[in-house]
Parts: C-alpha cells; sequence; structure tokens
C-alpha cells in the first residue's frame, strides 16, 4: 500500500460531490426558473458576455478538453 | 427577423432541412416551449437524483477501492470520456433548439453581460482556484494528501454508471454555455 492510497479519505470525497453537484443543481435551477420566466438562457447571457472576445471561450473550451482527457483517458493512474 | 417570415411568399426556393425545422419550431414556439419547460424540469430531477445517489454511494463508499489502482484495466476511461463529449455535442443541439425557442418568442438576446453573471462567474472561478491550489500543493507535496486527480479518477472508476451521467450533464451543460447559437 503506497502512502497516497492510506490517505484517500472520505471527506475528500464529500468534497467532490458538493462542488459537482452544487453547481450542476444550481444552474439547472436557473436555466429552469429563466424558460419558466421568459427570460435568456444563461448559454445567450454567457453569448453576450464573449462576442467580440472568443478567445475566452476557446480557452476555456480547452480546459475542458484538457480535464477530460487528465481525468478520463489515465483513470488507472494514481 | 425569425426565419418563417422571411420563407413566405411564392417562388421561393425550398430552404435546406436545419431552416425548415428552425422555421417550425419559431411558428410553433409556444408548443416548444412547454416541451422545453418539461425537459428542464426533467433534467433538473434528473440531477438530483444523480446527487441523491452520489450521496448514497458515499454513505457505503470503500475508499480501500483506490488501492493498487495503477493494476486496473483503463478501458472505462475512454468510455467515459467519449460519454462526456457526446453530452457535449447534444447540448449544442438542444441549445440550437433553445435559441429558435426564444426567436419565436421574441425573447430578446441580452446585448451585454450582466453583473450578476460576472459574480458567478468571479465566485466560480475563486473554487476552481482554489482546487488547483490543493491540487498543486498536493502534487508538490508527492501526492500527499492525494490531490483531486486521484479522487476523481477513483471515483470515477468505482463508480461508473454515475460518473457518466453525471460527466455527460457537465459536458451538456457546459455546451448550452459556450456553444449557444447566436444566430
Amino acid at each position: 500500500m503506497s502512502p497516497v492510497d492510506q490517505l484517500f479519505s472520505t471527506n475528500g470525497f464529500k468534497v467532490l460531490v458538493a462542488v459537482i453537484f452544487v453547481i450542476l443543481l444550481f444552474v439547472s435551477l436557473t436555466d429552469l426558473v429563466s424558460t419558466w420566466l421568459r427570460k435568456p438562457t444563461i448559454g445567450q447571457h454567457v453569448n453576450a458576455a464573449v462576442t467580440g472576445r472568443w478567445w475566452v471561450a476557446v480557452l476555456v473550451m480547452t480546459v475542458f478538453g484538457a480535464m477530460i482527457a487528465h481525468f478520463f483517458v489515465y483513470i488507472t493512474h494514481a | 427577423m425569425a426565419i418563417h417570415e422571411q420563407m413566405t411568399g411564392s417562388g421561393t426556393r425550398r430552404a435546406p432541412v436545419h431552416k425548415r425545422l428552425a422555421s417550425h419550431i419559431q411558428a410553433k414556439a409556444e408548443q416548444w416551449r412547454r416541451i422545453e419547460l418539461l425537459a428542464h424540469l426533467a433534467g433538473f430531477v434528473v440531477v438530483a437524483v444523480l446527487f441523491w445517489l452520489a450521496v448514497s454511494a458515499l454513505r457505503s463508499a470503500d475508499v480501500n477501492a483506490c488501492l493498487k489502482h495503477e493494476q486496473l484495466d483503463s478501458t472505462p476511461g475512454y468510455f467515459l470520456a467519449g460519454i462526456t463529449v457526446a453530452g457535449f455535442l447534444a447540448g449544442r443541439g438542444v441549445a440550437w433548439f433553445r435559441r429558435h425557442v426564444r426567436a419565436g418568442l421574441n425573447v430578446a438576446a441580452p446585448a451585454k453581460s450582466s453583473t450578476g453573471l460576472g459574480i458567478l462567474l468571479v465566485l466560480f472561478l475563486a473554487v476552481a482556484a482554489l482546487l488547483l491550489g490543493y491540487e498543486t500543493w498536493s502534487v508538490a507535496n508527492g501526492s500527499v494528501p492525494p490531490p483531486v486527480t486521484s479522487y476523481v479518477r477513483c471515483a470515477a472508476y468505482h463508480q461508473f454508471p454515475l460518473a457518466a451521467a453525471t460527466a455527460a450533464s457537465i459536458g451538456f451543460m457546459i455546451s448550452n454555455w459556450l456553444w449557444f447559437p447566436s444566430k
């Protein structure tokens, strides 16, 4: 057993679940309410924010793609 | 101007399928909005159920499952990456549909970014910076305690269906934000 294996804690997994799902639930609810109230979607707001700053979207997409590969392609690495 | 308005009049050439579909959505925007709302509600319920499943999995989690992770088969990781990308592409398709529902309802797109969105973005980036800071400290310290990456990989491997559904949801939402069609 390596030191890394010994130090995994349930609290670490709790933080992981909390961060992921608080964001997902918040975004999902916000989009639902904006649709209900006939307001622009989050996507339209982000669109307005990155119009003229397309490089922001490119940067975020690059980070997103890198994270998918980093987390999942090497999933069995410690 | 809505697409269905552009296509009226005799002698108009038959428009491509996507334009005809967009025209149909815009013409019946009120009906499609109800379907969109229902789908949204279903999506929210799905995320809530995933959260409940994740909390249940936490209760019975055995952190020793992360032992000898390097000896496992890495194939599920490729599936997870593919599922995330599939969710991302699906999100773009749904964003296209939602954009035309809004065009049919004459909901104007915001002309500039809102302050509220800016504050939320700052909060989001602050959390991301905090996690990245922890990751850096952990890696610099010889992965003791384990970095966020190790937690994600272990959880994703041992809770594959839950991880796949969550990863697809994240891909879906990100493309709904960043790949929302502007015209």
